[in-house]
């Protein structure tokens, strides 16, 4: 089921009342039961699959601990990692290698994208489980001897969809804590999956309209509107993505777990590194800690070519984690080269700054647009179908190919499928998400909001407006990962 | 372990906040249930006619937009509805048999998508809650069952559609008319006919009918006929076995629609209509590449406008006219382009 | 050497490091009160620490350092 279906709001409703209703030590194992539950719901064979991994890294989690030789641990270490990533990579790539292998059978047939497609948040429970590995390997954590803690951790219904990757440590310290029902976290949930829905319903399904239009149909639009509707684009993802992360920590909310975040007002970012530090910060964080960190150290004593090296596969492994299409592995490229040039000249533009604060004031405002554009440039490479497309969208927006009788700057709406009172809407929407995101930064930012009567008003008026922009079913960009 | 008594008041908060939103929503349902749909319309247009009709017509916008009633032999009901498949085409009849006392000539009309083509997966899914609604047709897929919008029509026809139908007809109401929903548009007639007009001839042109069949190119799949094959020789059957004609007929196409059409699947296709008629005796009439029909007859590059219908229910009407012809000679009749 | 003198020469690298010659460190700084503490000047950091003691430390040592009186700790102890 997903997230957004009635038989999953009754799913949640009826597993709410089991769970807060059990004592303290069954509610682990209640958790564990509804996430395969759910998890069931999508393939049972998946189900298997990941109780077969989870089980298999439980175990050799535990023999690392108790392995005295570090040869041992190392070779025992190197074979789980393999065999992790040879079915992270393997699942990925099935449609792909199958497309290559059996094209007619592929394209005649309707069920191949049900059977060839990875299990079901694959990508974020074989990161997880990686990643408490290492932790273990490292003697950060020890290893668990529950085996609920760990299935649990693993399967978490709420983040298995599209994330956020929580940590291991993390995670299980919440679960040991035993804390029991917190109304406080139960209603802050509710409130960050009614925000989640107004951020995907209210928003970036309105500028999805207008994305569909220009990047499906570029040909029929002229160079300023590809722009805009590139703009569209990664302020819908945005809004999108950091929609079904506060849905998915709302609902994780309402068992009292909190996940980590995984957005920090990213564009307003003034370079790269920092953007990257405020986006899909649960990936990463990750990747920073598990990947770029040990590459690092590996290359630590060849400098300026190390860090670089470092980071440009740090990258490319961010690109590719979206799967096995040269539009990712551009995707990450790009970005791993503007990270080089940011990352090596930023102690230069700092000291060239220093000594000219007039342009320095002016530098907090030009730097997170330029990053923002940079951006936006590298989101037409995530978003293309394939390279030929996404070239051919940048060489029409920029003009470098003349499309017939488009005028470079005609800005015609109606083409977008956008109405001015959508546009707006989707505008006011973003202004305002992005100040209760820097509300929710502040301390004290619900002090205005003391009184029942005008919470329960600003809820009203969310929830209609969130029934009014939705439309029939809708689906997830991030839930395809 | 009962829980404690904070999450208790929380959790009996949370109801009562919830009490509104219902009650809203209730209301929203109450009143979507007066706005008529498509399905609603041709069904309470169904029960009116089925004592009377003696011919029902089946298919998707091919039967629905294209077949006139009025102009066929007796008395015609057209059944058919945009998108829908073999699958309900099968349901529907099997379900209504029984009231069409009668019945004795079942025309399908299934074009080159028909045959390939489900509804699950594709723009046009939520047809499937639509017909459970107004017709108790469950989705062939257990997962559509457990869809919110199998009971819900405001989830269905989405909030927005119910509130601005019940804010437009409150705001008439005032002035005097009766507190209705907006009618069905484009309209349908008594005998489930709903005719086009006007036609659209930019359909026609080249880079439009390239990226329409690429489209339903998208949509086809081999392995649907299966499914498709195993309804559509459920009705034939049933049919067969009360004694009821089946004419299964192509309407026409554009001729650039036909010059793309892949003839792998059409073979295919054209296959499964000869067995049928060797089996049960079904005729079949090819209209696809007819040359009779012009500019003035189409909608777009796959369907008739309200004029072309007329047309080309009269050649029908001819093609088939005649006392039902002696089992030696149907499977004569029922070569791939026979006419007459 | 002495706690002193490992504490000295700590303080100068961290100041060649972070490029600032004002910089002090105490037994409780953590990443969060230098600016450029991040992760990629971690690394430098470490290289850098590596090579002024002539020392090798590993990734899971690395991995444990909370604060640099963790770090004064495992370099008195490789430094012998």
């Amino acid at each position: 089921m997903s997230f957004l279906s009635i038989v999953f709001a009754a799913f949640l409703a009826a597993g709410l009342l089991v769970y807060h209703n059990a004592p303290q030590q069954r509610r682990p194992a209640i958790l564990l039961a509804l996430s395969f539950l759910f998890y069931a719901t999508w393939s049972v064979w998946d189900a298997a699959l990941l109780l077969a991994v989870t089980a298999g890294v439980y175990g050799a989690a535990r023999l690392l601990d108790q392995t005295p030789t570090e040869s041992r641990k190392l070779r025992l270490l190197t074979a789980a990692i393999a065999i992790l990533l040879v079915l992270l990579v393997g699942f990925k790539c099935a449609r792909l290698l199958a497309t290559h292998l059996a094209a007619a059978w592929v394209e005649g047939n309707a069920n191949v994208a049900l059977w060839l497609a990875a299990p079901l948040g694959l990508s974020y429970y074989i990161f997880k489980l990686l990643g408490y590995l290492l932790d273990v390997y490292w003697g950060t954590l020890p290893a668990r001897r529950d085996f609920t803690s760990v299935a649990l951790y693993a399967a978490f219904f709420p983040q298995i969809v599209s994330g956020p990757i929580q940590r291991a440590e993390d995670f299980f310290t919440q679960l040991d804590a035993q804390r029991g029902s917190d109304p406080d976290s139960f209603v802050l949930g509710l409130r960050r999956i009614l925000f989640g829905l107004f951020k995907k319903v209210a928003i970036a399904d309105q500028l999805a309209v207008a994305v569909a239009s220009t990047h499906g149909h570029p040909l029929e639009h002229s160079s300023l509107e590809l722009l805009l509707g590139a703009y569209c684009f990664s302020l819908q993802m945005y809004a999108d993505f950091s929609g079904i992360t506060d849905i998915a920590i709302g609902i994780g909310l309402l068992f009292g777990i909190r996940g980590p975040e995984n957005f920090n007002r990213p564009y307003f970012a003034a370079n790269l590194q920092e953007f990257w530090r405020r986006w899909h910060m649960s990936l990463t964080s990750w990747l920073t800690d598990y990947l770029f960190v040990p590459l690092r150290m590996t290359f630590r004593h060849l400098g300026n070519t190390g860090l670089a090296l470092a980071i440009f596969i740090n990258m490319v492994a961010v690109g590719i984690w979206h799967g096995p299409r040269w539009t990712y592995a551009v995707f990450g490229c790009m970005n791993g080269v503007f990270m080089i040039v940011s990352a090596l000249t930023l102690k230069k533009r700092n000291q060239w700054f220093k000594t000219r604060p007039a342009m320095a004031r002016w530098r907090a405002w030009v730097a997170p647009l330029v990053t923002f554009h940079l951006v936006v440039l590298t989101h037409i490479f995530f978003q293309a179908p394939d390279l030929h497309s996404a070239l051919n969208y940048l060489g029409q927006m920029l003009h470098l190919v003349p499309h017939g009788a488009v005028a470079a700057a005609r800005v015609d709406l109606a083409s977008f499928g956008l109405t001015y009172g959508r546009l707006f809407q989707a505008l006011a929407g973003l202004v305002l998400m992005e100040t209760i995101h820097w509300a929710m930064s502040r301390r004290d930012w619900t002090h205005g909001f003391k009184r029942r009567g005008l919470r329960w008003a600003v809820y009203y008026a969310v929830i209609v407006m969130v029934m009014l922009s939705a439309r029939g079913t809708t689906s997830f960009i991030y839930a395809k990962f | 372990m009962p829980s404690s008594n904070p999450m208790r008041a929380t959790a009996l908060r949370l109801c009562l906040f919830l009490l509104p939103v219902l009650a809203c929503w209730g209301l929203l349902e109450w009143w979507l249930a007066r706005v008529p749909s498509s399905h609603s319309v041709k069904r309470v247009n169904l029960e009116h006619a089925a004592a009377a009709a003696d011919t029902l017509i089946l298919g998707s916008s091919g039967a629905y937009w294209d077949i006139a009633p009025p102009y066929l032999p007796g008395h015609a009901y057209n059944l058919g509805n945009v998108a829908q498949t073999l699958y309900y085409d099968d349901q529907l009849a099997t379900r209504w048999l029984d009231r069409l006392p009668h019945l004795h000539r079942v025309i399908i009309a299934i074009p080159y998508v028909s045959m390939f083509f489900q509804l699950q997966g594709t723009d046009e899914d939520e047809r499937q809650y639509g017909y459970f609604q107004q017709w108790r047709i469950p989705p062939p897929g257990w997962r559509e069952r457990m869809d919110l919008r199998m009971v819900s029509d405001v989830a269905l026809r989405t909030p927005l559609f119910a509130v601005s139908s019940l804010r437009t007809a409150v705001v008439q109401h005032l002035h005097g008319a009766p507190l209705a929903g907006p009618p069905v548009d484009p309209p349908i007639h008594p005998d489930g006919w709903c005719p086009r007009w006007p036609p659209e001839p930019t359909e026609l042109a080249d880079p439009v009918v390239q990226t329409k069949i690429a489209y339903h190119h998208g949509l086809m799949h081999m392995s649907d006929e299966v499914a498709n094959r195993a309804a559509l020789e459920h009705l034939v059957s049933l049919l067969h076995s009360r004694g009821v004609e089946v004419i299964i007929v192509t309407p026409p196409v554009w001729p650039s629609y036909a010059a793309l059409i892949r003839q792998d699947y059409w073979q295919r296709a054209q296959a499964d209509f000869r067995d049928l008629g060797e089996k049960y005796g079904v005729r079949y009439f090819d209209y696809m590449k007819d040359p009779r029909f012009s500019v003035a007859d189409f909608l777009d590059a796959d369907h008739l406008n309200e004029h072309g219908a007329v047309h080309f229910t009269q050649l029908l009407t001819a093609a088939i006219a005649g006392p039902v012809a002696q089992p030696e000679q149907r499977a004569a009749d029922a070569t791939p382009g026979s006419h007459w | 050497m002495t706690h002193e003198e490992v504490h000295k020469r700590l303080t100068a690298v961290f100041r060649d490091v972070f490029d600032d010659p004002s910089l002090g460190i105490s037994d409780s700084t953590t990443a969060d009160d230098i600016d450029d503490w991040d992760s990629v000047n971690h690394i430098t950091l470490i290289a850098a620490v590596e090579t002024e003691f002539r020392i090798s430390l590993s990734t899971r040592e690395v991995k444990n350092l909370g604060n640099v009186g963790d770090f004064m700790k495992l370099i008195e102890s490789k430094a012998r």
